[in-house]
């Protein structure tokens, strides 16, 4: 667990707390973990394994993104309870832990300091989307007008 | 029936299974459920240990050994002693009630002699319209005697709440595991929402139990009363079954006092002990501890029904069971409601507001 990027920073006895509030699952490959809408609750972090991202568009399914071992997704369940924005399929068998979005409220007041490690790593997340998003806009932008 | 109802329906036929079930088998499956509620209790400590580096069987042989220690310390002097003032109240209740139905018989009739009128009202009166009342009054104390043999289950609940706590986290990776791998996250949301309800509830009543048995059993040690562990005991127990627990033990409390002094002043000294008691509950300990906020018509009607399905232990499991079943059709109403579009429009996102 050490390895995982999202807890880099616990120490020992944290990550003992924390492990205390994760749920481990295999899923077996071609094995649905969550629908594009489906509201979410959790947070996936993938310990081994692969695990598509998938977005239906115009009733095709699109492949956005491929999720590698130390990975997480599904982060936004944790923020609000909204409908996730992309499926999730396991590629091949894939072990997971899920942080359940109670159990991240119940670590902010009895391990503040478990709950601000991953809510740190989640803000990096998010601020990397914006930056990205906001260089992609900007790109278009000077494009339009070249032409 | 669309496919993404057959697994929620399939459940809740499952459900209503086991429901049956345990109406047959209760008597059977009460041990477990008694062992399965330890267990509950002491997870958190087990965890505690854990997450400090112990291996959980040695976290869980520590916590039973110093639990068996205090235990084989305080449990049979305790225990002979609730029994022995159990069954001494169980011989005097009959003549205590008896004695107490003359002096109201006395007091009606002063009372109607002093009346200039509705005096016909109250010698038709009778203590006999409640003799029905009295009679399951009288039994309080031998359904508490019967209770004490789950109090013998020394080597059965023991046992099993040994084996739910150490093979707690893998029966529930197991659980996880064989759920369909679509319902993971609405399995993991129902556990949670079972495991706030019955930790509400249970550590609501047994700290509120825990409370007033021992401020009562220090109030009835000052004023003198006989039996006051039973009475405290019963109190404290009379918690888990609300507002008719007060009342009973109260009224064992007054009986015993006014009968002991010969006194209807120590009766009454007695009640507003009881009283003032339930009065430190509600306004400050009540406040701080977890509910179960159920409605107090559907409160007493899950007394009832358990009662009478049940006896004294439907009484005790009736309200974490129906919290557990609003809970759960709480969830699957959202579960429809989210899978079938039908929630509101959710309230506008800050970032929408203009700048200003």
């Amino acid at each position: 667990m050490r390895t995982i990027p999202i807890f880099a920073g616990l120490r020992g006895r944290e990550l003992g707390r924390l492990i205390q509030s994760l749920y481990q699952r295999t899923y077996q490959k071609g094995e649905s973990l969550f629908n594009q809408g489906d509201i979410g609750r959790a947070l996936f972090i993938l310990e081994s394994g692969q695990i598509a991202l998938l977005r239906q568009d115009n009733g095709l399914e699109n492949k956005i993104y491929t999720v590698k071992p130390g990975e997480f997704f599904g982060e936004m369940a944790l923020l609000e309870e909204r409908p996730r924005t992309a499926s999730a399929r396991a590629e091949e068998i894939s072990r997971l832990y899920l942080l359940y979005r109670t159990e991240l409220d119940d670590l902010v007041h009895s391990a503040p300091r478990i709950a601000a490690v991953i809510f740190r790593h989640l803000a990096e997340r998010l601020s990397g989307r914006l930056r990205e998003r906001q260089d992609t806009r900007l790109a278009e932008t000077l494009l339009s007008r070249a032409r | 029936m669309p496919a993404k109802f057959r697994i929620p329906a399939a459940a809740f036929v499952f459900a209503l299974l086991l429901v049956y079930v345990v109406f047959k088998l209760f008597d059977v499956l009460l041990p477990f459920l008694i062992a399965f509620l330890i267990a509950y209790v002491s997870n958190p400590l087990v965890n505690w240990f854990q997450s400090r580096g112990f291996r959980r069987e040695v976290a869980v042989v520590l916590i039973y050994g110093g639990v068996v220690l205090v235990v084989s310390i305080l449990a049979d002097p305790l225990r002979r002693v609730l029994e022995s003032d159990m069954t001494r109240l169980q011989t005097k209740a009959p003549l205590y009630i008896m004695q107490a139905k003359h002096m109201i018989a006395v007091f009606r009739n002063r009372l109607s002699a002093r009346l200039p009128f509705g005096g016909s009202l109250l010698e038709s009166w009778s203590a006999n319209l409640y003799a029905p009342l009295i009679r399951r009054v009288q039994s309080v104390p031998k359904y508490f005697l019967a209770m004490l043999p789950i109090i013998t289950y020394v080597f059965l609940v023991p046992v099993l709440s040994f084996y739910f706590l150490m093979d707690a986290p893998r029966a529930q990776g197991r659980l996880i595991q064989i759920c369909p791998s679509h319902y993971v996250e609405q399995l993991l949301h129902l556990l949670d929402e079972v495991d706030v309800v019955v930790g509400k509830y249970l550590k609501g009543v047994m700290l509120e139990a825990c409370a007033v048995a021992l401020l009562l059993a220090t109030g009835l040690r000052l004023l003198e009363i006989h039996y006051f562990v039973a009475i405290a005991a019963l109190a404290g127990v009379g918690c888990l079954v609300p507002y008719l627990g007060f009342l009973v033990s109260m009224g064992f409390g007054v009986l015993v006092a006014a009968f002991q002094f010969q006194s209807i002043w120590a009766g009454i000294k007695v009640a507003a002990l009881f009283v003032s008691v339930k009065v430190a509950d509600d306004v400050f300990l009540s406040p701080l501890l977890p509910s179960t906020s159920l409605h107090p018509v559907v409160f007493l009607l899950s007394l009832m029904i358990g009662g009478k399905l049940f006896g004294f232990g439907g009484l005790l499991l009736a309200i974490p069971i129906v919290s557990i079943a609003r809970s759960l059709v709480k969830i699957m109403w959202m579960w429809y409601v989210s899978s079938a579009g039908l929630g509101a429009a959710g309230a506008s996102s800050p970032l929408q507001v203009p700048y200003t």
